[in-house]
């Protein structure tokens, strides 16, 4: 019985693993190419570059990231890419590599140019011709929904052309110059004049690239809640929490945890809010921590602190559903293989200012399900003539709609206020969504509604059940420590001894002295 | 040759040896060898960067090379900034003077471009070598007896250990305030003992040396008031109103000093403190601290932040520099909440003081290594070369904060009584000795207890570091006067003795 049992499991552990190889193998062998010319902070370079890996992840394509003066001929030829992707941040650099114009241009694979300066071979190849418009504001729509984009500079359109898709029109606010096609795909091309890592903007872009890359997976986008950490006010998270349930919303919550410290009372507390968050209709990401300082050791120590928090969470019923992260962590060697690919879903979020990298190799991986994480307030100036009209999107990728956690009792009212008055359609997660995270020997997860540990349910009650009695009197063993402390002890019984017998002798003594000299 | 002819010989042999070099001396040389073979032959040795050398690099043009090694091995290469430098320091310091001199003597005599580490140790080498020399001759003159030699070799068992010379090869502050210590002591020893000997210079000599060394720090800003007390002792010996003045002068400029350096702290660094104290103060060494500081106004969560860094060493739930927590944690614990926060706890106040008695003889740096890379071996090693006084005075001193106050009760008595004699028959030696020493073992109580308020148990051994020099000072002083029969009166003499 036994032995059958070891045999079923076997087979199903190699099922699993088959499955995985696959998955990888498929992956790391057709990546799409990124191609910057320069980072150009000033421009908000970098920001634009982790917009566009976000959403090629979120896509479901592997990447890999290539500054223009680092590729090499023959990089693009070797048929390792599935397509090829031209950033252009500085288009006043003119910078270029002859080898990889000429690659581009015999490269068989999907390409898209974005940014300014697209040369005629490219805008052939798209079967349009170009126009360049120079200092406009341009409004960005589709459908009717508009959204004003801040000033350009200069821009390079494209008069439309006959059998392209296209996605969303550009129009200047000088009336005179007419409309011109937002995204562009033709055929195996495809072309975004302009991109910007938030609002209408990225929705189109990711619309376009979905089309490109032939991965359209519409669904509605999920609320979640960023910058949660077990130092929030708790009280204010689950009183939001309540407030969004009662409102018929179903949400996530995106929070880091602690790995330490948590036998601590206020550990227990914050899982229970967590809890109660989970109770409202409350999904959770748990968010990839803060990184202090990192190198390629780092592994070891980042897989004990994830596996750490999650069995922390999930001993008191707090089940994570994914992991969120920065974009950066993709572009990681070491954050992507112990913090991010364990998970099934990963939802990636803008990168905070400061980037720490442990093992940076700006290979992008791919993961079952990616979300995108894209902040609700740049949506907000979408309008559909005076009304805010993010319930008339239309989400090409697995979006997350993100909130701040509210800092203070008027922000939360304002946030909620908000949120029910957008009238979105939203992701019901405890209809569609399936997630596993695995966390050394546990695995957590997550189809229609309920949470499983190791493969059984798991009930979710506002009190914690089978967590372990913890004894705080925790006492560190040092070799040698008890000697030191009798040592001490016996020191300071000496010393004080020594004291009293001191001062009596001289007492004594002075008496013995002056009796010398007196007359008898 | 008879026996009484080899005693002559001998006799004759050590009062050439005696004649030709004094204790001093010999101390000296000694030093000179032990630590020069540490710092300068190479593979020489020194300190790792702790992550703070930053501070002492940019701002005196120095930058790192590829390959510099944090924590586990010493770099001994720097480059030397050929540009502008915008960098503007951190913090008040009288440190960069050091670092200046040894870039410059670096630039004259070896490169323009690439900076060698052992300049920085010979900077501090030059100078510590004569402090020692002062040093031994205030313990020792005028005499040249055996237990003078003797008294010699204990000052550089004590003082040439490596624990101490290896901060020489590295950007800690530490090493400048070793040697102006030594320096102040020997001096104001000096000017009491040997009134005849440039007593005006030894005062200024004290006085620079004092006040640099509170300039060197921002910790050692509480140390003036403990300055202070050393520096009584010179109203006795200057009898002149007129010099009176220049004494009141000195000590004001000390406590200004003080005053300085304490309001110079940057607002960042009071950030950094004021966090530590918390995560590494009052969060630890007790039961559950959640509602413990709940109850005095912080939110409980933060308990959570125990044994946390202010620079997170790897992975955090939150950027502790973050404007939340600034709201949250910072504003809320101030100097005065911590204060408080103890006063309601104080058996855990008690034993992190216990903590901070056990740290305070360990002067080797064991967070970072004392070897370079190419010497093959393992990262963050520790030297063990003449480090015999640390590590036994690491390993037996006793680790009882209590103990520590019962000591200086029975030094204080000590050294009071052969004030009180001196007093009695109008000398003045043994009085300034006992303002010196009780002015040292203020640093020697105080500086733990401020330690653990200002920062908790983080850094604790380097916040320590003139603890152990002090109360080596003080020991040195005890054992040197029973040996010279100074201990109760100023005027005992050993030259009738035997030897």
């Amino acid at each position: 019985m036994k032995k059958r049992l070891i045999l079923v499991l076997a087979v199903l552990m190699g099922f699993v693993s088959l499955g995985g190889t696959t998955v990888t193998a498929q992956a790391a062998g057709r990546r799409v190419l990124i191609v910057y010319d320069a980072l150009n902070p000033t421009a908000n370079g970098q920001k634009k570059l982790a917009g566009l890996q976000q959403v090629l992840t979120s896509v479901g394509v592997t990447t890999q990231t290539e500054k223009l003066s680092d590729y090499y001929a023959g990089q693009l030829t070797t048929k390792k890419y599935a397509g090829v992707v031209t950033l252009v941040n500085w288009p006043q650099g003119d910078l270029r590599n002859a080898a990889f114009t000429r690659d581009r241009q015999t490269f068989t694979g999907k390409k898209l140019h974005v940014g300014q300066d697209l040369s005629a071979a490219e805008a052939r190849g798209l079967h349009a011709t170009r126009r360049n418009v120079y200092h406009q504001q341009l409004i960005l729509s589709a459908d009717k929904q508009s959204q004003l984009l801040p000033f350009s500079e200069d821009i390079t359109l494209l008069k439309p052309a006959r059998r392209a898709q296209n996605f969303g029109t550009l129009r200047p606010q000088n009336q005179g110059i007419g409309r011109y096609p937002y995204g562009t795909v033709v055929g195996q091309a495809g072309y975004l004049p302009y991109f910007e890592p938030s609002g209408f903007s990225q929705v189109l872009a990711a619309q376009t690239i979905a089309q490109l890359f032939g991965r359209q997976r519409q669904s509605p986008p999920l609320l979640t809640i960023t910058g949660v950490t077990p130092y929030s006010d708790l009280t204010r998270l689950t009183k939001l929490a309540a407030k969004l349930n009662a409102a018929g919303i179903p949400f996530a919550v995106s929070t880091t945890s602690v790995a330490d410290n948590t036998s601590l009372a206020a550990f227990s507390r914050f899982a229970k809010a967590l809890r109660m968050v989970e109770n409202d209709q409350g999904i959770i990401f748990l968010q990839a921590p803060v990184v202090g300082a990192a190198d390629r050791q780092s592994g070891a120590l980042l897989e004990q602190t994830m596996v750490e928090e999650l069995n922390q969470l999930g001993q008191r019923q707090v089940m994570p559903v994914g992991i969120s992260a920065p974009v950066y962590w993709n572009q990681d060697k070491i954050f992507r293989k112990y913090g991010l690919a364990r998970s099934s879903n990963v939802l990636l979020l803008p990168n905070p200012t400061t980037t720490v990298f442990a093992q940076q190799d700006n290979l992008g991986g791919a993961y079952t399900q990616t979300w995108m994480g894209l902040s609700l307030n740049s949506l907000l100036t979408v309008k559909n003539g005076q009304q805010v009209a993010v319930d008339r999107l239309r989400f090409p990728v697995p979006t997350a709609l993100t909130v701040p956690f509210p800092t203070s009792e008027k922000q939360l009212t304002a946030t909620l206020k908000q949120v029910t008055q957008l009238g979105v359609t939203w992701y019901q997660p405890q209809d569609a969504l399936k997630a596993k995270i695995t966390s050394a020997s546990a695995t957590f997860g997550y189809r229609q509604g309920t949470y499983y540990l190791n493969g059984s349910p798991v009930t979710v009650g506002t009190e914690a059940t089978g967590i372990p009695k913890y004894h705080f009197a925790q006492k560190r063993h040092v070799a040698l420590d008890r000697y030191f402390k009798v040592q001490g002890n016996i020191l300071f019984v000496f010393f004080t001894v020594t004291t009293v017998v001191l001062v009596i002798f001289l007492f004594l003594g002075r008496r013995i002295y002056r009796q010398m000299f007196r007359r008898k | 040759m008879t026996v009484d002819g080899i005693k002559v010989k001998w006799l004759n042999f050590w009062r050439w040896c005696a004649r030709h070099c004094s204790p001093a001396l010999l101390a000296t040389v000694l030093a000179a060898i032990i630590a020069g073979y540490l710092l300068f032959v190479p593979p020489f040795h020194g300190l790792a960067d702790n992550g703070d050398f930053y501070r002492a690099q940019f701002v005196n043009g120095l930058y790192r090379l590829k390959g510099y090694s944090m924590l586990d091995y010493v770099t001994p290469k720097l480059g030397i900034m050929q540009y502008y430098n915008d960098t503007t320091a951190a913090v008040f310091s009288s440190q960069p003077l050091f670092v200046k001199m040894a870039v410059l003597l670096n630039k004259l005599f070896y490169s323009k471009t690439v900076f060698d580490l052992r300049f920085m140790g010979l900077i501090y080498y030059l100078p510590y070598l004569g402090s020692m020399y002062l040093l031994t001759t205030a313990m020792t003159a005028p005499y040249r007896k055996l237990r003078s030699y003797v008294i010699a070799l204990l000052i550089v068992f004590v003082f040439a250990d490596s624990s101490f010379t290896l901060y020489f090869n590295s950007f800690f502050a530490e090493p400048g305030m070793l040697i102006l210590m030594l320096y102040a002591f020997s001096a104001l020893m000096l000017v009491a003992r040997r009134p005849d000997w440039h007593p005006r210079l030894l005062t200024v000599v004290y006085f620079v040396s004092i006040m640099l060394l509170i300039a060197n720090k921002q910790q050692n800003a509480p140390l003036a008031l403990s300055y202070t007390v050393t520096s009584i002792g010179l109203f006795f010996i200057f009898k002149k109103r007129a010099q009176w003045l220049w004494i009141v002068g000195g000590i004001v400029g000390i406590l200004t000093t003080g005053v300085l350096t304490y309001t110079l702290i940057t607002k960042q660094f009071n950030d950094i403190n004021q966090y530590q104290a918390f995560t590494h103060g009052v969060l630890l060494h007790t039961d559950d601290p959640s509602k413990k500081i709940a109850k005095r106004g912080v939110d409980e969560q933060y308990a959570l932040m125990r044994n946390q860094d202010y620079y997170p060493k790897s992975f955090a739930a939150i950027n502790p520099s973050d404007r939340s927590v600034k709201k949250g944690l910072n504003d809320k614990t101030s100097f005065g909440w911590i204060v408080m926060y103890y006063a309601h706890h104080y058996p855990q106040f008690h034993t992190l003081l216990d903590v901070a008695a056990g740290d305070m003889m360990i002067t080797q740096v064991k967070a970072v290594g004392d070897y370079q890379k190419a010497s093959g071996k393992p990262a963050g090693a520790q030297v063990t070369y003449f480090t015999g006084f640390s590590s036994v005075a690491g390993a037996f001193f006793p680790q009882k904060f209590s103990f520590d106050i019962l000591l200086t009760l029975a030094l204080l008595i000590v050294f009071l009584v052969g004030a009180y004699n001196d007093l009695v028959h109008r000398r003045v030696v043994n009085v300034v000795r006992f303002f010196l020493v009780a002015g040292l073992l203020t640093v020697f109580i105080f500086v733990p207890i401020i330690s653990i308020i200002g920062d908790g148990d983080a850094d604790l051994a380097k916040h320590l570091f003139m603890v152990p020099v002090s109360l080596d000072l003080i020991l040195i002083t005890f054992v040197a006067d029973l040996l010279n029969h100074r201990l109760w009166h100023s005027d005992g003499n050993i030259e009738e003795d035997n030897q």
